[in-house]
């Protein structure tokens, strides 16, 4: 108990306390610039804990993480562009809701989730980072490639009606995900001979192309003199208990999800929050209203996004193994500071580590009422006319493409990427089954190649021990309704066929 | 005697060539730097390297002439070839610098995919630090040397498995040169990057793996992984007592990190750079906080500098030339 009061004296401290609102502040603003993003504004304050305390600086970094989590579904919501990649999965209810003029009530879904979300994985931060870690250190790159698989059928199933359409866009998502060095044998890969496209597609110039530009290219259609929400009573941002309770499971299911995938260092939340999503709609009695503007389908990746920043801390803490690119760069701080993150930190820099689990939460709290203050504010930015909206979005985009790697290339790549997603929406494509299908690629193909490398080519090494085991039959499962509706169909059609056939044979 | 007309003609022209190329670089050094010196860092803001760089910079400004100030930019991926294509495309007016390791300059060009065709269309300023990586086995690994290892693999072709950061690097080329020499069969597991190596190891996917020394230094404390040998020739103090492949009689490789110019800099503009670089890391304060990030400091002159990237290059050649990969 001692230590404990000892702890939170440690912790709040004035100059604590101001890092944590300083991280919140830039966090917000950079989460919600479409392509800056929560590891850009985790890596410009970086130079700027340099010259803090340990605990302070990190802690500062720390809620930049956290807050741009939320702050990505900001512009998710309102603009339809995804803040960060993290917030994909946010656009498909986030959007229309706030199109169905509740803008300020999307948000606030949103921000509830997300604090939701930290504080969950705060707690697994706090409670079992160390056996989680060791957990993860078992799953080794054959369990990872299953991991992908699931991903992709539960995509396969998320996307709509029409099958065909959706597994080309799944197929389109594995391509672009493909282009690139090949991590394995060194191989350029639908290069054409770009230094740009050697680490692969840039994922911010593709979000931005499939998301803002294609979405711009709508709007202007659509007529520029619009104006999405012209009444300033629908801008209501409080929530009803009714609102709260809706919200409760798919929240809790997007925690669990995304702290379990943070654990696991290399799947990034990216993917996380898609599983999330697939998982509360799959699970939701009503799976019709989703991609309508239904709360849940907030709550799940938002809580997700912010459950997996706790998580990616569990690998970092517990055996100096970040869990995700911005865990990555916060561990910059650690080493700028002389302290080696690893399996020594818990008895070498206990009090550093506990100030790290007790402000976790704290920044989580800096998040939830930072962003109840400037919600309002934001949902304001639907009340702007169309013409200014897509001149001023575009610019944005644009600053924040290049921001992310210099390089002019990206911005003609998200021009082309915003025409073919155009032509793609208005043949009623899924963008999210080529999205997820972008980002799970790499996964699974590498650790797929990587597994049968480590056997000598034995597929053996995919139910190997029990945790295989289970990601395959879960993968079953999983594929199981589709293939025996595949095959009643099939059942159906090779019967008419031969039925045809006969009058054929008849005439 | 026309020969010596020729002869003397020939001299002449030589040295006036000479003195008009050097001379209106004695103008450009006089005043420099007039304005903000352009460095090129080939990593992305908050990496590895780009926190090295914005560490030493403001140490080198201050051992500049005229207030000299730095603009970085971070010109990441494709193997830091973004970056030195950049720096080969720069003017060489002194107002362009790049931070570069040794893997754009003597591996890259020979796999042919590069603008530059080798660290020759460079000239090379000063070398900044080193860095080491350990080929290290878990900690309940029987094998306790490197010579217990190959006599392992020697009998199992293919069953020790070695994890690397990537293919073609500067962890991939010491290993198959390893591998040629001892006449053994690894099996080379390549992973996306060295926390991912450790996680394997850690996790007993892998019977061994190449990381940076930096990366297991509380692991070899509490046991978890053990260091079996240095690949490259620096040893960092902490692992002062494992051999490197050099003590073993094998080739050694190299990691650096300099800092290079267009091809055509002023020479004396190279001689004020390379100045303020070596009194930068002689500050104690610098000195300090990259020791503090376990920071292998390593000046080296222009001459030192190029004469070890000649070397590697050669090594390097002879790999990939042996491997049939070379372009």
């Amino acid at each position: 108990m001692e230590t404990f009061i000892n702890d939170l004296g440690n912790l709040f401290t004035i100059t604590n306390m101001l890092c944590i609102l300083l991280g919140t502040g830039v966090g917000l603003v950079f989460g919600a610039l479409p392509g800056l993003g929560t590891v850009i504004a985790v890596a410009l304050l970086l130079p700027v804990t340099f010259t803090l305390p340990p605990l302070a600086g990190i802690l500062m970094l720390l809620a930049t993480y956290q807050a741009g989590e939320y702050g990505g579904s900001i512009s998710a919501i309102l603009l339809g562009v995804p803040g960060t990649p993290q917030a994909a999965a946010t656009v498909l209810d986030g959007y229309p809701m706030a199109m169905n003029g509740a803008p300020g009530k999307a948000l606030s879904f949103s921000l509830l989730s997300s604090s939701i979300g930290g504080i969950f994985g705060g707690l697994v931060l706090i409670f079992v980072s160390v056996p989680l870690a060791e957990f993860a250190l078992n799953f080794g790159s054959p369990e990872y490639f299953l991991l992908g698989v699931i991903g992709l059928i539960t995509v396969g199933l998320l996307s709509g009606t029409d099958k065909i359409k959706s597994l080309i866009s799944i197929i389109l998502g594995l391509m672009a995900g493909t282009v690139g060095v090949d991590t394995l044998t060194g191989v350029d890969r639908a290069t054409f001979g770009q230094p740009e496209l050697m680490d692969g597609i840039n994922l911010v110039a593709f979000l931005v192309g499939m998301f803002a530009v294609s979405e711009l290219f709508i709007m202007i259609s659509k007529g520029l003199n619009t104006r999405y929400i012209s009444a300033h009573t629908k801008l209501e941002t409080r929530l009803t208990k009714e609102d709260v309770k809706l919200i409760a499971k798919p929240t809790l299911i997007g925690s669990l999800i995304g702290a379990a995938t943070g654990i696991l260092p290399g799947i990034g939340g990216g993917a996380s929050c898609w599983f999330a999503y697939a998982a509360v709609s799959k699970m939701s009695k009503h799976p019709e209203k989703f991609g309508k503007g239904c709360a849940e389908g907030i709550a799940a990746p938002e809580s997700s996004n912010n459950a997996s920043a706790g998580g990616a801390m569990v690998p970092f803490l517990a055996l100096g193994i970040p869990g995700s690119a911005a865990v990555a760069i916060i561990m910059g701080a650690f080493i700028m500071h002389g302290i080696q993150p690893g399996p020594n930190v818990f008895t070498a820099e206990r009090d550093l580590v506990y100030g790290i689990f007790y402000g976790f939460m704290l920044t989580t709290v800096a998040m939830f009422l930072v962003g109840s203050l400037v919600t309002p504010v934001f949902s304001r930015v639907l009340l702007v006319p169309n013409s200014f909206l897509v001149a001023i979005v575009l610019v944005l985009c644009l600053i924040g493409i290049y921001a992310s790697k210099a390089a002019f290339f990206d911005l003609w790549l998200a021009l082309g990427v915003g025409v073919v997603f155009y032509i793609l929406k208005r043949l009623d494509y899924s963008v999210s089954s080529v999205i997820i299908a972008y980002v799970l690629a790499p996964i699974i193909e590498e650790n797929f190649r990587r597994s049968l490398t480590l056997s000598n080519g034995s597929y053996q090494v995919f139910i190997s021990n029990g945790y295989s085991i289970a990601l395959v039959l879960m993968i079953l499962l999983a594929a199981a309704p589709s293939i025996h509706n595949a095959f009643k169909k099939r059942g159906n059609q090779s019967a008419s066929a031969t039925a045809e056939g006969r009058t054929n044979t008849a005439d | 005697m026309l020969t010596l007309l020729k002869k003397t003609t020939a001299a002449t022209l030589a040295f006036a060539s000479i003195v008009l190329a050097t001379n209106p670089s004695a103008v450009a050094a006089e005043g420099y730097p007039e304005k903000p010196i352009t460095w090129i860092v080939p990593d992305g803001a908050g990496g590895g390297l780009d926190t090295v760089v914005r560490t030493i910079y403001p140490y080198i400004a201050k051992n500049l002439p005229n207030d000299a100030t730095f603009v970085l930019k971070n010109l990441p991926g494709a193997t830091q070839t973004i970056a030195v294509s950049a720096v080969y495309e720069a003017e060489p007016d002194g107002y362009t610098i790049g931070q570069a390791s040794v893997a754009p300059l003597t591996i890259m060009p020979h796999l042919g995919k590069t603008t530059y065709a080798s660290f020759e269309d460079f000239e090379l300023i000063a070398n900044v630090f080193d860095a080491a990586h350990y080929l290290v086995v878990p900690g309940d690994s029987p094998f306790k040397t490197l010579e217990e290892l190959l006599a392992f693999a020697k009998e199992n072709p293919g069953k020790v498995r070695v994890g690397l950061d990537g293919v073609y690097n500067v962890q991939h080329l010491p290993l198959l040169s390893l591998e040629k020499t001892a006449g053994v069969d690894l099996n080379e597991i390549t992973y996306k990057s060295s926390a991912e190596t450790k996680k394997a190891l850690l996790g007993g996917e892998i019977e061994a793996g190449i990381v940076p020394s930096h990366i297991i230094i509380a692991e070899s404390e509490n046991g978890s992984i053990k260091p079996i040998v240095d690949v490259m020739e620096v040893k960092p103090d902490y692992f002062a007592d494992i051999p490197s492949l050099k003590d073993l009689g094998f080739t050694p490789s190299q990691l650096f990190v300099g800092v290079i110019a267009p091809k055509g800099t002023p020479q004396d503009i190279q001689d004020i750079l390379a100045t303020a670089i070596d009194a930068a890391l002689k500050d104690p304060e610098l000195i300090d906080a990259l020791t503090k990030r376990q920071i292998m400091i390593n000046f080296n002159d222009s001459a030192t500098y190029k004469s070890r990237m000649t070397e590697l290059d050669t090594v390097n050649k002879g790999i990939l030339t042996d491997l049939g990969i070379l372009k």
